[in-house]
């Protein structure tokens, strides 16, 4: 075994420690680095026999590189690991997207939404109301009121308004003004499930904080 | 309590330890400034408190951000200079409160875990 073959088990677990920090601000990853750099340097100034085995036991000892970042990673978060917090934010994402934009999938995707709203415990009751019933389809009814074949805004009812005898252009303006009503609805019906999306994510913050 | 599993309560001492070992951190430092390796040492050698040294970073980075502990560089009499570690005085207080907290709170578990045992 020579000096190099050492370096080389040395460096592996650095880079796996890198990678494992990558969640981290810069600056901290930066720091453990250079402190688990450290130690490995005062472990290996206090070896005897420079082998293979004895740094594989040193590196032991340290831990993995998947513990130490996961330790880092529970800095503010005192109950359960790293990877669960993870894993909960990201379905935390998954669900209110799909209450925003899962009726766009075949409508079934809110459907999904709903129950993943309903079975996790990130959110309190009332929340889950609020998910629930502002708006069912999420962003699906208004778009495709907005743009679909069903009686849209822009389309239709210009058409009906057209006055038996006028130029379609003119009956087309003069049909603008029912419209406006049409309009606003239409801005309410994007605007609240965009506020209710942002009102789940943030209370799941809240939450976390202090759990 | 009864319906606690093994799991659970393994879940809960680990919640205990994570509490405790930050101020076990301080503690080290209490009678001055110490480098890493060290501080590793010592925590590893004490039964039950770390399953790994190298888990003392995170927390040491932790107790920086807090302002509870700081570094500073020393040169070293062999090899390059070392980062040390010290207490701050807002870090001295801190532990100076858990002290008392602490024993406090071990002194009413142990009086209780005992007075049940004995019946």
């Amino acid at each position: 075994m020579t000096d190099m073959d050492i370096d080389v088990i040395v460096e592996d677990y650095l880079e796996r420690l890198d990678t494992a920090l990558a969640q981290l601000e810069p600056h901290r990853r930066r720091e453990l680095l250079e402190e688990v750099t450290e130690h490995i340097t005062e472990a290996r100034a206090e070896l005897r026999d420079q082998t293979s085995s004895s740094i594989l036991t040193l590196l032991e000892n340290l831990g993995s590189p998947e513990e130490i970042a996961a330790a880092a990673g529970t800095v503010s978060m005192p109950v359960g690991p790293t990877s669960s917090a993870v894993r909960s934010g990201s379905r935390k994402s998954i669900t209110i997207a799909l209450l925003l934009l899962g009726g766009f999938v075949f409508v079934v995707g809110w459907f999904v939404g709903v129950f993943m709203l309903w079975t996790s415990d990130l959110w309190r009751i009332r929340d889950k109301v609020l998910g629930t019933l502002l708006i069912p389809g999420g962003l699906l009814f208004p778009i495709w009121y907005a743009v679909g074949p069903g009686g849209s805004v822009f389309g239709s009812s210009c058409v009906q308004n057209i006055p038996a005898g006028g130029t379609p252009a003119k009956g087309c303006a003069s049909s603008i003004p029912p419209s406006w009503g049409g309009i606003g609805l239409l801005v309410i019906a994007v605007i609240v499930p965009v506020i209710v999306a942002i009102h789940l994510k943030r209370t799941y913050q809240t939450g976390e904080a202090t759990s | 309590m009864l319906y606690m599993v093994p799991g659970s309560t393994s879940k809960q001492l680990s919640q205990m330890r994570r509490g405790a070992i930050e101020y076990c951190v301080l503690a080290l430092l209490s009678s001055g400034e110490q480098y890493g390796f060290e501080m590793a040492k010592a925590l590893a050698e004490a039964d039950g408190l770390v399953t790994s040294e190298g888990t003392l970073y995170p927390l040491l980075s932790r107790l920086r951000e807090e302002g509870l502990v700081k570094t500073t560089w020393r040169e070293s009499s062999q090899g390059p200079p070392r980062r040390y570690y010290r207490l701050t005085s807002d870090g001295r207080v801190a532990l100076e409160a858990f002290v008392v907290q602490w024993t406090r709170f071990r002194d009413s578990v142990d009086g209780l875990l005992k007075t049940g045992r004995t019946k």
